[in-house]
């Protein structure tokens, strides 16, 4: 495959310019942005193909300076939600009831209606049951009741790190999208100039001054 | 549908608004050829979207002719050709109109109701013909209709249940997506029906509650006067935010061709301004709302 075409610049771009592109494809990719996303695995895909493409570049053109992609450090440590959920849950399991190991283990398959009519079943209202009723909302997709029952847990629970870190997660928004956002209206310098006038000119009516030089 | 998600003009490329220009003309003609003069009527910004995803996810080569537009027929105005993605967002529309159809029947009450009576019997034969055409969506769409009608009858207290039901509908929707881009494709159109569920019901808070109508934001937030609307703004922006995000970055991953730049534009900068434009109530001040009906 075309590194450079992997990377959306023409074969003679400067490295500034490559540079430029791979950044912006990796802070697009990057794992955080898709912590909420059952597409994770897709993204750490994409991110490992962009990855290859910019060394690649790199080694062709050996002069530059680093050869190391600096990205590569994420695609080595990247820890996207779902992968972070399903770490903790092998840690955790000791702790819990029988009931709630299997339904983890739904959870993880992906077999989200299994998990749910397990739940609804279950007679243990706490807040490993919460948790994972949040759990099950998320993969769905359903950000509003998710956040309810991870509240919930974490209200029940509070010293649990693992409720916690769900939790956190969901709220993480996702800055590459932020960053992308229309500018609201923003009082521009002229205006900003034309308010004091006018602010200047009613205290002087009352017989204040706000500038002495208008 | 709606007429919610539109790109931010201020964003666009003269280019960009151009091609967008010539989808919206090119989707009015469509829906002539292929459901006849009165599906015009359907056109919405909603459906030029679903146009716009599934232009790029088939890569339909985009040609560009002259038709007269029809009200102001003076103008010959730039127009994509009828390609296969348009006939798909065509008969999405129709079949989609009279889903809205029968869920006014249920919702409404008195003189609306009988104005969606007669709506749905004008829409029932062109209804039928698009519905042989797309049998997986039309039944996904009734099914998810009884489970949406469902939940207003028990005045359902969540956000989520009501608005995976309308999701779940443009989700299947993913079906005629080629199999490499069907997952992002029904993540995509999940969290973009999930916010077009949400911000209609957030718009439509104050108008529901005087009626006395199903409102999930009402009952979720238990609002009990209709000025109550912007306490739970902040909540309501951001599981509309999430949505956003979610429907943004399964775009990323999937293969839009030339249409890629519209298509983030409406995501990244569309979604968010109107919201924005939501929150300040100005979709009810002035009759910028293009949906359908």
């Amino acid at each position: 495959m075309d590194p450079y075409k992997v990377l959306g610049v023409s074969r003679n771009a400067s490295d500034e310019e490559i540079k430029k592109a791979y950044r912006d494809l990796a802070r697009k990719y990057h794992p955080d942005n898709y912590v909420n996303n059952p597409l994770s695995d897709l993204a750490q895909e994409k991110m490992k193909e962009i990855n290859e493409a910019y060394d690649q570049i790199q080694r062709e053109r050996s002069g530059a300076g680093s050869s190391q992609s600096y990205g590569s450090a994420h695609s080595s440590g990247s820890s996207g939600g779902y992968n972070a959920y399903q770490q903790d849950y092998a840690g955790y399991q000791s702790s819990t009831s029988p009931e709630f190991v299997t339904i983890r283990q739904y959870i993880m398959n992906n077999d989200l209606n299994a998990a749910e009519q397990a739940l609804a079943r279950s007679q243990n209202r706490n807040a490993e049951w919460n948790f994972l009723m949040g759990s099950v909302c998320v993969r769905r997709g359903w950000y509003d009741e998710a956040r309810r029952y991870l509240n919930t847990a974490c209200r029940m629970d509070p010293a649990n790190r693992e409720y916690r870190m769900a939790l956190q997660n969901l709220n993480m928004s996702n800055t590459y999208y932020n960053a992308q956002r229309p500018m609201g209206t923003q009082d521009d310098f002229c205006s900003c100039c034309a308010k004091l006038w006018i602010a200047d000119t009613c205290c002087e009516c009352m017989g204040g001054d706000l500038c002495r030089c208008i | 549908m709606y007429g919610y998600v539109r790109p931010y003009k201020g964003e666009l490329k003269v280019r960009e608004y151009e091609q967008y220009r010539a989808m919206y003309c090119g989707m009015c003609h469509a829906l002539e050829r292929r459901c006849g003069f009165g599906a015009r009527m359907l056109l919405s910004y909603d459906m030029c979207f679903l146009a716009m995803i599934f232009s790029g996810v088939l890569g339909c080569p985009m040609e560009v002719c002259r038709r007269r537009c029809p009200v102001s027929f003076w103008r010959r105005s730039a127009c994509t050709a009828l390609n296969k993605a348009m006939e798909l967002a065509a008969d999405s529309t129709v079949i989609l109109a009279y889903a809205k159809a029968c869920d006014g029947i249920l919702d409404e009450k008195g003189l609306k109701k009988l104005a969606y009576r007669v709506y749905r019997a004008l829409l029932c034969r062109k209804y039928r013909k698009s519905a042989m055409r797309l049998p997986a969506f039309a039944s996904a769409c009734e099914e998810n209709l009884n489970k949406l009608a469902q939940h207003e009858k028990d005045e359902t207290p969540s956000l989520d249940k009501p608005a995976s039901c309308f999701a779940d509908m443009l989700a299947a929707l993913s079906e005629y997506v080629p199999a490499g881009q069907r997952r992002q494709a029904r993540q995509l159109f999940y969290h973009i029906g999930r916010w077009v569920y949400l911000a209609d019901a957030w718009d439509d808070v104050e108008a529901d509650m005087a009626n006395g109508n199903y409102n999930c934001i009402a009952q979720r937030f238990e609002l009990r006067s209709p000025g109550e609307k912007e306490s739970v703004a902040g909540e309501i922006e951001k599981t509309l935010a999430f949505s956003a995000q979610v429907a943004a970055a399964s775009a990323e991953l999937m293969e839009l061709n030339s249409w890629a730049p519209i298509i983030r534009n409406v995501l990244y900068q569309g979604l968010p301004a109107m919201a924005c434009a939501i929150r300040q109530g100005q979709t009810k001040q002035r009759s910028s709302k293009h949906g359908s009906l």
